[in-house]
């Protein structure tokens, strides 16, 4: 199959960054990764480690500093194709428009306009209100029905889940799936909460420091996480891991692998090489990734 | 037993809004007493009320809104109090660390400017190596817009954190960060707490996280505020479904 959209090396630098990067301000460093048409692509990893930059990115609002984006011929064509919904709920609106005008600037039918309110569980009523008077789960659900009012091939979702409650995520979920099923719509997903994708996803990227740590299939990826920082953010999900085993004091080493100081596994070799384990549609980045065959990792 | 003191006691029969072309919105019951060492948090689905309910604390509701009933802060009632006195109440005696973190902080000023006059730079720097930031010279002399939105958040509540208020009000502390940060969090709020003899009042939407913190959890709905003090995960989940129910039909 081929993918739609093709990221070939690509690394991006900021000259005043502070992100979780040891190397020369290094936002992103040489991630390279293929999206397929039709697909949900959840990217998780900690906060700062560059997950709204790579799809900031993917949708071409930042111009990357060396290596390249290819987007297939349906991509290339029209400026709508690729839609992004941002992270932070305060600033996705217009606080002095109404919600109504917000939702018509989409230029869609009053049918398909109907039909998302109901979808996305909008009560009616909140039409008429400013932007300002909302909640913020409120707005990220109107930011995210004007969005899809223009029908995009690739949707970017930004933390879509973070201002929600337990009944919209679930209605979130279901929609979303729809959406791949019926639209064929391409799904990009970035987020925090692991154990909310489980259900959801195609495949997971595993993002650390700028770099890529682990691409594999969401079962494969909940049944045996192998790289050692999947398998720590998999842990800590529901409160299993106990706190005094999360290494805080940790030594600042500059070392090519960025998890180096907090991995457990790590030897002489992590300092300047990372090997590529690969398997049929999964990649570890790691030296030393946990096995299958082996116990240590149950 | 000698029981701690009371911090925060609310006793609020109605918040009515007006002046707005949606229907009159509003809450009603809301009573419970806060005491020293307790962290309280709030549950409930969207757009029912829970950052309005915890601005009327501090009276940071806007003349929209009509007020019926008591809130007593310390022995203060923000609610007809005079400038003076609240303005002590916001900035000596809470903080409040507002749900999207990243706007707790002025845009033009360095963040060596929230921390350089309050605080001692060993606690800030075991506060930044314990919730996995970089160092505080790497880290203060950027400004806010060059921080991720998790790295904000994190920055915003050991704000609040070193200022030691004697209440703490965090809207949505978690909304931005990961799990393994989330438990940090969640065993450091404790810890605080216990050793500062503060109180906190947490709104969340992760009840994972809330039933983990918190010495109890309260369910914000339309009809009140349901107070459970086993902390029992069917019950919650069993008012937030009813809740958003009534609000579909």
């Amino acid at each position: 199959m081929k993918p739609c959209i093709e990221l070939n090396s690509v690394t991006y630098f900021h000259s005043n960054s502070i992100g979780f990067t040891y190397s020369k301000n290094r936002i992103l460093n040489n991630v390279s990764l293929n999206i397929y048409n039709g697909e949900i692509l959840c990217i998780v990893g900690e906060s700062g480690s560059g997950k709204t930059t790579l799809v900031k990115i993917i949708s071409g609002i930042l111009k990357v500093n060396s290596g390249t984006i290819n987007y297939s011929k349906e991509l290339a064509g029209s400026k709508k194709s690729i839609q992004i919904l941002f992270q932070n709920s305060d600033e996705l609106l217009n606080p002095f428009r109404k919600v109504a005008d917000v939702l018509h600037d989409a230029k869609a039918s009053e049918k398909s306009l109907e039909k998302i309110l109901s979808d996305l569980n909008i009560n009616k009523h909140l039409l008429e209100s400013s932007c300002s008077s909302i909640s913020g789960g409120e707005r990220q659900r109107i930011a995210l029905a004007r969005v899809m009012l223009t029908q995009p091939k690739v949707l970017i979702l930004d933390e879509p889940f973070s201002a929600q409650d337990i009944d919209s995520k679930e209605n979130f979920k279901s929609l979303l799936t729809h959406l791949k099923k019926n639209q064929k719509m391409t799904l990009i997903i970035v987020t925090h909460d692991v154990s909310l994708i489980e259900n959801l996803a195609d495949r997971i990227v595993v993002i650390f420091g700028g770099r890529i740590m682990e691409i594999s299939d969401t079962k494969k990826f909940f049944n045996f996480p192998r790289h050692p920082y999947s398998k720590f953010l998999l842990g800590s999900t529901r409160y299993k891991l106990p706190v005094e085993s999360i290494n805080t004091q940790f030594e600042d080493i500059k070392s090519i692998c960025p998890y180096y100081s907090r991995c457990n596994k790590r030897n002489e070799k992590c300092i300047d090489d990372i090997m590529i384990h690969s398997e049929e549609n999964s990649y570890v980045f790691c030296n030393n990734p946990y096995e299958e065959t082996s116990n240590e990792g149950k | 037993m000698i029981e701690n003191k009371i911090v925060l006691s609310v006793g609020l029969n109605s918040i009515k809004r007006s002046n707005t072309n949606r229907n009159v919105f509003h809450l009603k019951k809301i009573f419970f007493d806060l005491r020293e060492k307790e962290i309280l948090a709030i549950v409930g689905p969207n757009g029912v009320g829970k950052t309005t309910l915890l601005n009327s604390f501090l009276n940071l509701l806007d003349y929209n809104y009509t007020i019926d009933g008591i809130i007593s802060l310390m022995g203060i009632n923000p609610l007809s109090s005079s400038e003076k006195v609240l303005t002590n109440l916001r900035k000596n005696v809470t903080k409040y660390i507002f749900q999207d973190a990243a706007n707790c902080f002025d845009p033009l000023r360095k963040l060596a400017y929230y921390f350089n006059s309050t605080i001692n730079e060993s606690e800030l720097d075991s506060y930044l190596s314990y919730f996995l930031l970089p160092t505080s010279d790497n880290i203060l002399n950027k400004y806010p817009g060059e921080l991720s939105i998790g790295m904000a958040q994190r920055l915003a509540i050991i704000w609040g954190l070193l200022s030691k208020p004697q209440l703490l009000l965090l809207d949505e502390p978690s909304s931005a960060l990961d799990a393994p940060i989330i438990n940090l969090l969640s065993y450091k709020l404790k810890e605080w707490n216990e050793k500062n003899n503060s109180s906190v009042v947490l709104v969340t939407q992760n009840i994972d996280f809330a039933i983990h913190t918190a010495t109890y959890i309260t369910v914000l709905t339309k009809d009140g505020l349901i107070h459970n003090d086993q902390n029992d995960i069917s019950y919650l989940q069993k008012y937030l479904h009813n809740s958003s129910d009534e609000s579909k039909s």
